[in-house]
């Protein structure tokens, strides 16, 4: 929502600077997105519909300063009958006013400031009628609506649910087909106006408008919701129906609502009809020493009740049996702890003193340090750790060697590829294998979650795949697993272009407890990774001698350090004989390159390589293999 | 022999269970296919709330929910413990969105609960400082500001500063009334707090990987380096 900041110091006073404002709403928990040239840009949580105005964001500055908010009074309206029958359902509209105003000039808006902030709101002007329901709707939080009397057929408005195919050309000049049970009125021959969300262009006011019905209503905002969804159709007006919009305001704001039409567009105000059936705020029992024990620290009894009461809040009662009635705008305060955080959020939340818990030894998490020695071990023996995607297609069910009935399926799937919950690990483990062809071979573990329709358990799967794909055997014969070998229809379905693939799967209850409980998990070290490039990594290998005081690590560096293009160096293997020489030691690496607008050439990467090959031989002395 | 890699998600994980243990948090696991019940209503969600509509949420044809967040924990572990206790659940999380370099869908979430006499909104304070400085370090700038979760009450919300810019990382705050009951906890003797985060977001502020959906990729280019 935007703000500006001179509309919001018409209605109250402050003696903060632009910037010092901003960070006193988010001190209150209103985010602040943006600030310049005088215009804030906020946004509201979901549940304080009350902070969708100009009138709102005051009555939070009011309960900080307690400064005085200035509304433009406004002449009661004359009350009269106007010819106009009203039918309604007070479950569908709560409270409904309206009021009839006759001869007015319809125009563009000539008064500057009304179209300045409507525009700094980032609203555009259509007339002077509809222009100053949209600045109410700014300063109040109120949405209004304008109707063109005479084409009001029978006059006759009933506010109800729609029926069967019926139809409506909205505003916006869509002509919708209403779903059953969306909120209409209707007049005596048609639906003229999607209450809440957008009026109808058949009872619209235009340039030959003379006579005109406005309307100031409280819409239940479940169905106001479930329209605007149902018809795909979100509007400012909705937007605040949606979040609850104050149902004491709705007779003030048509009063100042006639009031600025009569002045702006003339005409004169014949009668006012306000129906009334809301329901008064319930009242809160609050003891206030729950604010002690949930924040931490003490208030006076008269510090609480002065927050509350700035707040709009009526207070009566004294010591531990207060009873606080939350303003009629306030629907977020239902029970005694939203009262503690409104004292806390006005006090300041810095106020609160971290305070550490008392010590206490966690009790031990087992399953969890055995899953993770797990891990830890299958890295000892080569392996590493992918996690796969947990929506898997009907064909991935198949490659699972199961049917549809065995998984469970997702009624609302982002695509048909991810139509079912992972009943196995292993279309997972191929996919990840099709995807790293340069790498070979490729030995990799998951531990998951997989389900079919009766259970939900942990999986562990392995995968080889490439040179030696057979070595898996010698692995996981201490978890007690076999692997079979992936058929070659199956390795063509994933795309997995290596000779033999091995996989092996078990339910994780099988394996516990087959290696040891580490005693010290491996953790994260914070660096920065190397970003990946769209296109495929190439490896190459260097190996060579070099004396054995040279540390691994120091010639890994500078490896690293040749080129940008290189976003990986590996050691793979390292071993000293009397055939090299004593004090000599032999090391070899894997150097994957990657450029990230293209895939690299032969010739790129052995530019580099014969860069690495030079500097092997002239910092370290070494000898290439 | 060449070791292997284990993936950044555990790695970064294990820092943040780890770090919590420290301040007496166990660990649990629970399912990640979930009735309504304890992803939503247990939770204090109500029915109409936006994160039901089937635009947000994965739905079963069975009727559950592939749960949207790991505070889960809050209703299942009570049903085996007694308070005192202090739990936290990484596992993963389904959310029913388009997915781009900043949002999969799916992907890890961590949430932790502790409940105790006593318990306040400083130490729900304390225990987010120290979480802060032990992953991000002691120079990292952050922020609370208040904020609304159905599940708490009071609630807030950790902002982080990063290159300038704060961002608004995680929600917190003090175990709301109904979702005590819904533990069978009674909140007129114990009181207790909540958070939770999700992981892909806060690993690839921690390593600076800047596309979320290498995480459940199987790309090794991106596990070589761990």
């Amino acid at each position: 929502m935007k703000l500006p900041i001179d509309w919001l110091k018409e209605l109250i006073s402050f003696p903060w600077s632009d910037e010092e404002l901003a960070a006193r709403l988010i001190g209150l928990g209103i985010g602040v997105e943006d600030e310049s040239h005088g215009v804030l840009t906020l946004e509201v949580a979901a549940n304080r519909g009350d902070l969708l105005s100009v009138l709102g964001i005051a009555r939070e500055v009011h309960a900080l300063t307690g400064s005085p908010i200035r509304l433009s009074d406004v002449p009661p309206l004359p009350s009269g009958k106007p010819d106009l029958t009203v039918t309604l359902d007070h479950a569908l509209v709560p409270r409904y006013t309206t009021a009839f105003i006759t001869d007015v000039t319809l125009g563009p808006t000539n008064n500057r400031q009304v179209l300045e902030r409507l525009e700094s709101s980032g609203m555009r002007s259509v007339n002077n009628i509809v222009d100053l329901s949209n600045y109410l709707m700014l300063e109040t939080g109120q949405p209004t609506h304008a109707f063109d009397y005479d084409k009001i057929k029978g006059k006759k408005m009933s506010v109800r649910l729609s029926k069967r195919q019926e139809t409506l050309t909205t505003l916006d000049g869509v002509n919708r087909n209403l779903p059953e049970g969306v909120l209409v009125i209707a007049d005596a021959d048609r639906v003229i106006d999607l209450p809440g969300i957008m009026g109808g262009a058949n009872s619209a006011i235009d340039d030959k408008t003379k006579h005109i019905v406005i309307q100031s209503a409280v819409f239940p905002y479940e169905i106001i919701r479930k329209a605007s969804r149902q018809l795909q159709l979100a509007t400012e007006a909705s937007y605040r129906f949606e979040r609850q919009v104050d149902e004491g305001g709705s007779l003030v704001v048509l009063q100042r609502l006639a009031d600025l039409i009569t002045k702006e567009a003339g005409g004169a105000v014949q009668g006012v009809v306000d129906r009334n059936e809301t329901k008064p705020s319930s009242p809160i029992s609050f003891d206030p020493v729950l604010f002690p024990r949930l924040i931490g620290y003490a208030l006076a009894e008269s510090e609480v009740k002065l927050i509350l009461f700035r707040l709009g809040c009526r207070v009566s009662g004294a010591g531990e049996n207060l009873t606080v009635t939350p303003p009629t705008w306030r629907h977020d305060l239902t029970v005694a702890a939203d009262l503690v955080e409104e004292i806390a959020r006005v006090s300041g939340y810095e106020k609160i003193r971290p305070t550490p818990l008392p010590k206490s030894r966690p009790l031990s998490s087992e399953d969890y340090l055995a899953r993770e020695s797990l891990k830890d071990w299958f890295v000892s023996h080569g392996l590493s750790e992918v996690m796969t995607y947990s929506l898997v297609s009907e064909r991935d069910l198949t490659a699972s060697g199961l049917n549809r009935s065995e998984a469970v399926a997702i009624a609302n799937p982002l695509s048909t590829a991810l139509g079912y919950f992972r009943p196995s690990l292993l279309p997972g483990l191929l996919a990840a294998a099709a995807k790293n062809p340069t790498v070979d071979p490729i030995k990799i573990f998951e531990i998951g979650r997989v389900a079919t329709p009766k259970k939900e358990r942990i999986q562990v799967g392995v995968l080889f795949a490439g040179r030696k794909a057979g070595t898996i055997k010698e692995v996981i014969k201490q978890l007690g697993l076999k692997s079979q070998a992936i058929s070659p229809a199956l390795k063509d379905q994933y795309k997995v272009r290596k000779q033999d693939v091995q996989v092996a799967l078990a339910d994780w209850e099988a394996v516990r407890g087959k290696v040891p409980v580490a005693k010290a998990l491996a953790r994260a070290v914070r660096f920065r990774v190397k970003a990946l490039s769209k296109f495929p990594a190439v490896v190459r290998d260097v190996s060579f001698v070099v004396a054995e005081s040279v540390g691994n690590v120091e010639i890994k560096t500078a490896i690293s350090a040749v080129s940008d293009r290189i976003y990986l160096v590996e050691l793979f293997d390292e071993f000293t004989s009397p055939k090299i020489g004593a004090g000599q030691k032999s090391l070899a690496f894997h150097v994957h390159y990657q450029d990230p607008d293209k895939t690299m050439t032969n010739e790129e990467t052995g530019q580099i390589h014969k860069q690495i090959e030079a500097l092997v031989r002239t910092k370290y002395h070494g000898e290439v293999r | 022999m060449t070791k292997g890699h284990l993936h950044p998600l555990t790695l970064f994980g294990r820092l943040t269970v780890a770090t919590l243990a420290d301040m007496g948090f166990t660990t649990a696991d629970y399912p990640e296919i979930e009735t309504e019940w304890y992803n939503f209503d247990g939770l204090n969600v109500p029915k109409d709330h936006p994160a039901r509509d089937v635009q947000d949420t994965f739905f079963t044809s069975d009727g559950r929910v592939l749960r949207t967040h790991c505070s889960t924990v809050q209703l299942r572990y009570p049903e085996a413990h007694q308070p005192p206790f202090r739990v936290v659940q990484l596992g993963r999380s389904f959310r029913n969105e388009a997915t781009d370099a900043t949002h999969e869908a799916v992907f890890h979430q961590l949430d932790a609960v502790a409940v105790d006499k006593g318990i306040t909104m400083g130490n729900l304070i304390d225990t987010q400082e120290r979480f802060i400085k032990a992953i991000f370090g002691s120079k990292q700038e952050y922020r609370f500001v208040p904020s609304f979760f159905p599940f708490v009450e009071p609630g807030l919300e950790v902002h982080l500063k990063f290159k300038g810019n704060w961002l608004e990382m995680w929600g917190a705050g003090m175990v709301h009334p109904n979702v005590f009951k819904n533990m069978k906890v009674d909140p007129d003797q114990y009181s207790g707090f909540a958070f939770g985060m999700g992981v892909e977001r806060l690993a690839m502020l921690y390593y600076g990987v800047d596309d979320i959906r290498s995480f459940l990729s199987g790309d090794l280019r991106l596990i070589s380096q761990f």
